[in-house]
């Protein structure tokens, strides 16, 4: 059932990229963990950083999205919470998007970086726009790696949290986000 | 005034103490990698089918040699090993990880000749001792003399090929790319410019 967002419910569009981007996060940094110790002569070797590359540029594609829509339409406020946890909370949120912004545009910076571009599942090469910087896939790698253990810090913690709101406070934190009609 | 003109007399002694020693190799050259008139390729095997070539782009060094006596020849390099390059940035950046030439810990190879022997016309063997990912080992240098003289702006200039084959192996470098490339093989190409 599609609905808009209002000051209490997530509408449909950002309950999808949420839980979609969720699920492409948390794959992207396992695969990306998993493809680099990849020994030269597995079947994977060329086609798990070329998987993981398509699907970094998509998330940001949907980053960009999420970013324009969450300016446009504000998203509802959180539910009513302690001082230290609400501070926390929208720490932990708005970083995603800095986060997000820094891991794929490093990303993007490491294969790109004597100019090449990168592909999108094949279907098109995105090109290299900001080359030839001395050692520039280095320290975008740098960056990139530590901004993804960040982020699946700050992943964990978001968790920890809903489920926390969940089964603890009891409230609407977690079902608003699923779509579900809560219960207040 | 007095603290002034002490710090003047320790600066000029720093500053002669400093030159000194280049002035004293008035007689050696050095590489020309500044406006890249030199190079340090490599070759290796893609699983037997073809090459991948790369080179460094980086370096720096010198090198004595009189005509009269070229055994007494003596060389010294030392290369940047970050500033690998085989056209593609990811496989560059592979190469300077831990897995291959690990530069963070390594940043410098370096090769100090030991002697010079010639073999024949225009062509010597260069011996001595390279580092490399922290591993130091004796090797030999196919070389071969090209030429010398003035050059058309002032200067006078020498220059060298060299080649030779190292195994990954031996410098410590285990991670497998496949039994067809457990070699590489260098080509360097170097001129050197008369020191005034």
């Amino acid at each position: 059932m599609a609905h808009e967002t209002s000051e209490e419910r997530f509408g449909a569009v950002l309950i999808t990229l949420h839980w979609v981007m969720a699920v492409m996060i948390i794959a992207l940094f396992f695969l990306g963990r998993f493809m680099v110790d990849l020994p030269y002569s597995h079947p994977w070797y060329h086609s798990a950083p070329h998987l993981h590359k398509s699907l970094g540029l998509f998330l940001l594609a949907l980053l960009v999205i999420r970013s324009i829509w969450v300016i446009i339409i504000k998203r509802p406020a959180l539910l009513p919470m302690p001082y230290l946890e609400r501070i926390t909370a929208l720490f932990v949120q708005k970083s995603f998007y800095f986060l997000l912004f820094g891991i794929t545009i490093s990303g993007y910076l490491i294969p790109t970086a004597n100019g090449s571009g990168v592909e999108l599942f094949s279907l098109f090469t995105v090109p290299a726009v900001f080359t030839g910087f001395e050692h520039q896939e280095d320290i975008a790698g740098g960056f990139h790696y530590v901004l993804a253990y960040i982020l699946i810090f700050f992943v964990l913690l978001h968790t920890i949290g809903a489920l926390k709101h969940h089964f603890m406070d009891r409230d609407d934190t977690l079902t608003r986000m699923l779509g579900i009609r809560g219960k207040n | 005034m007095y603290r002034i003109k002490q710090r003047i007399i320790l600066l000029v002694l720093l500053a002669v103490f400093l030159i000194a020693p280049l002035q004293a190799r008035a007689a050696d050259y050095v590489i020309d990698s500044k406006k890249a008139h030199a190079f340090i390729q490599f070759k290796i095997s893609h699983l037997g089918f073809s090459y991948v070539l790369g080179r460094f782009n980086h370096f720096d060094g010198v090198f004595s040699y009189d005509e009269k006596d070229p055994a007494a020849s003596h060389v010294k390099v030392t290369v940047d090993v970050s500033s690998v390059d085989t056209n593609h940035a990811e496989r560059d950046k592979h190469l300077r990880s831990e897995k291959f030439f690990d530069v963070k810990k390594y940043p410098k190879a370096t090769f100090v000749s030991s002697s010079y022997e010639v073999t024949g016309d225009k062509r010597a063997l260069l011996k001595g001792m390279f580092t490399l990912h922290g591993v130091t080992r004796p090797i030999t240098i196919k070389v071969r003399e090209l030429g010398a003289g003035k050059d058309p702006w002032g200067g006078y200039r020498r220059g060298f090929e060299g080649s030779l084959t190292l195994a990954l192996k031996d410098y410590n470098i285990n991670t497998s790319l496949g039994p067809a490339a457990k070699e590489v093989v260098l080509f360097l190409s170097l001129e050197g410019i008369r020191q005034k």
